[in-house]
């Protein structure tokens, strides 16, 4: 009998990840409706697992606060955010503003996947979430148990795609303006009645699209003009090193064999998921090397400081 | 303590050989060690399993912050300590000293002069690094506890137990890596390497092949000695198993994995810090005042020194220069991090017995309460 007890115990300490699988809550009969730039977003909320935030979503949506609101943030694979209403084109009016306020967290035990809506909110403060939030695009299981999850997409994912193939700038944020025009609340009867703007590619000028590459393109030059100098330097110190002192060299070297590790895994690792191949040899290329520091500056033989 | 020092225990000096005074066995006492290296762990782990959610909620996110302050930092810094606190400890690893910060400063810059070409990938690096370190020390105190229990492991034995400690960490990390997902720290994004899904089944089926090798190679040891080895030797390995096996998958835990590592570490560093100072410096007596003032003033320049390193400098780089707070701390604290791995992997080589016979001391060679000799006496008296 303790021998069953004990398999039992041990069963329940290492059971798989597995044991992590959900049921899926319970959605609000009222859905948000977002007509957007691309095309429409239907959002369905979880009222029994984030029920201070869903009340706020409807709302604010009832009041207008998330019309001319604008997706902030766009991260393939990650997130696109919708930003905080207050950065909105049109100016909140009192009704709007009054009805803002922080909101105290409802972490759950839901999990951050694509598709998930997850409230923004300051990461030194739990309860300071209040109208931003985002739309995960794929796993985040760092955000579990951290940001409150309050509802899911039920349709228009492929809307989201359609912002994913805009420029973005160095801090991610879309060169073109994704503006949700209008938001409004339909119940579920109403929704299937209603048809849905499909996804269209939101329009980007010629120009916006062309700066937009010329930049990142421009900043993986700059980085890769860096690394060659960075590169070169250690080359030529080593080299000086090893007229004087012989011992210097092979670590200055192994230095320059991280640099350049470093330099392929930052150009290649964007696109290796693409490639399995790719990926293994990067995984093991970085297990290579740790190996290969391993053996950095071995001790020289010196006498003790105290006989 | 890393690989490296691990690897070199083998070829410690002979007068810092192995001692079988069961007495010598422990750093503190059986159950203090015992607590520090890994039962604290993997109780618990076992507690959060049972009684708590495996979410990382806020009060454990909470918690590992003010733990991070006291024994994270701390044990950040006490390895730069270890390495610049002495002229000769930088002479002898100039190029760790006073070449690496340069470059980790080079790649600091880098970073914050292509946040999006290089930023994503530094922080990437130190994520994998990381474990990879962890596994280093892991495998170093299994074999520092080995010396200390006067037994030698064989080059089998000695195999079987770091292909299974690196498989713990390969399996971890194969685990985060396989599929396209993307991760956030200090509000920078970054993807997965994307590995194929076998890659999991094959280092699961490493880790399983190694762990039976090992349980078999001990059983072994055990049957042809007749007795057993002490468990101390083989816990941390064990409580590595925890954090990166079934700990991993359950959040609350994973969260506390960087101070238990850190708490392993700083047990070792103080010890080897009140001895060596103990050694070098004539007048002080081995005594218990001494014990505790020594360790009060060596926590107190840690603590102070990972404050810096951690919470203001960044902050205030980020002020100086106009770059965000959260973005500044994360490439900052990531060089920190890096330049610990290379310190790390150096200042624990036990090639010399300046290294190797304090390691060898016990809290009662400290106190006064055991016949107190000196450090490179240890081992030969031993």
């Amino acid at each position: 009998m303790r021998t069953v007890g004990a398999a039992l115990a041990l069963a329940l300490l290492f059971a798989p990840a597995a044991a992590r699988a959900q049921a899926a809550p319970r959605v609000a009969d009222e859905r948000v409706l977002l007509h957007t730039n691309a095309g429409d977003i239907v959002l369905a909320l979880y009222p029994d697992v984030a029920p201070r935030h869903v009340a706020q979503i409807l709302k604010l949506v009832r009041l207008g606060d998330y019309d001319a609101t604008r997706f902030l943030r766009v991260i393939p694979g990650f997130l696109v955010q919708l930003a905080d209403v207050t950065d909105r084109a049109a100016p909140l009016n009192e009704t709007q503003t009054s009805a803002i306020h922080p909101l105290k967290a409802e972490f759950s035990r839901l999990h951050h996947e694509a598709g998930v809506l997850s409230m923004t909110r300051d990461e030194n403060d739990p309860d300071s979430a209040s109208t931003s939030f985002s739309i995960l695009l794929g796993d985040w299981p760092q955000g579990d148990g951290r940001y409150t999850i309050f509802g899911r997409v039920q349709e228009g994912m492929e809307v989201v795609d359609e912002f994913l193939k805009v420029p973005r700038d160095d801090d991610d944020q879309p060169t073109t303006r994704l503006e949700v025009v209008s938001a409004e609340v339909v119940t579920a009867a109403e929704l299937a009645r209603r048809p849905l703007a499909a996804a269209r590619p939101v329009t980007l000028s010629a120009s916006e699209t062309e700066a937009a590459e010329r930049d990142l393109e421009a900043e993986r030059g700059r980085a890769l003009v860096a690394a060659l100098a960075v590169m070169v330097l250690l080359v030529l110190a080593a080299y000086a090193a090893s007229l004087r002192w012989p011992r210097v060299a092979p670590t200055l070297n192994l230095i320059n064999v991280l640099v350049g590790v470093f330099f392929l895994f930052a150009a290649l690792t964007p696109n290796a998921y693409r490639s399995r191949v790719l990926s293994t040899a990067i995984f093991l290329g970085i297990l290579g090397t740790f190996k290969l520091m391993s053996g950095f500056e071995s001790p020289a033989p010196a006498p003790d400081r105290k006989a | 303590m890393p690989k490296r020092s691990a690897q070199d225990l083998e070829h410690a000096p002979a007068n810092a050989a192995p001692s079988a005074d069961p007495k010598r066995l422990y750093f503190v006492s059986g159950p203090v060690d015992f607590l520090l290296i890994g039962v604290l762990s993997i109780v618990t782990f076992i507690l959060l399993r049972i009684f708590y959610t495996g979410d990382r909620t806020n009060a454990v996110i909470t918690l590992a912050l003010q733990f991070a302050w006291v024994v994270n930092w701390p044990h950040f810094a006490a390895t730069s300590y270890r390495l610049y606190h002495s002229k000769s400890n930088v002479d002898q690893y100039p190029m760790t000293a006073l070449a690496v910060p340069w470059v980790i400063l080079a790649g600091v810059l880098g970073c914050f002069a292509f946040p999006k070409a290089l930023a994503p990938y530094f922080v990437k690096l130190v994520a994998i690094w990381s474990p990879y370190h962890f596994s280093g020390q892991t495998l170093g105190i299994c074999l520092l506890y080995s010396r200390r229990a006067g037994l030698k492991f064989e080059k089998a034995e000695r195999f079987a137990l770091s292909a299974f400690i690196y498989g713990t960490f390969i399996a971890q990390t194969i685990r985060t890596e396989t599929g396209r997902q993307m991760f956030d720290d200090s509000g920078i994004a970054y993807p997965s390497i994307g590995l194929p899904d076998w890659a999991n089944t094959v280092a699961d089926a490493w880790l399983i092949l190694m762990g039976a090798v090992l349980v078999f190679l001990i059983a072994r040891w055990c049957w042809r000695r007749k007795k057993a080895m002490p468990p101390i030797v083989l816990l941390p390995a064990a409580t590595q198993f925890v954090w990166f096996v079934p700990g991993s998958n359950w959040q609350s835990f994973a969260e506390f994995v960087p101070f238990f590592h850190s708490l392993q570490y700083l047990v070792i560093a103080w010890s080897m810090q009140l001895r060596e100072k103990l050694d070098l410096s004539p007048r002080l007596k081995p005594s218990p005042r001494y014990v505790l003032t020594e360790s009060g003033r060596w926590w107190a320049i840690n603590f102070c020194v990972g404050a810096c390193l951690f919470f203001f400098i960044p902050r205030l780089v980020g002020r100086l220069f106009g770059i965000s707070e959260e973005f500044s701390t994360g490439i900052i604290v990531g060089g920190v991090q890096l330049h610990h791995f290379f310190i790390d992997g150096v200042i624990w080589k036990l090639k010399r017995k300046t290294v190797s016979s304090p390691l060898m001391s016990t809290l009662s060679d400290l106190t006064g309460a055991a016949q107190a000799a000196p450090a490179a006496a240890v081992g030969a008296a031993a």
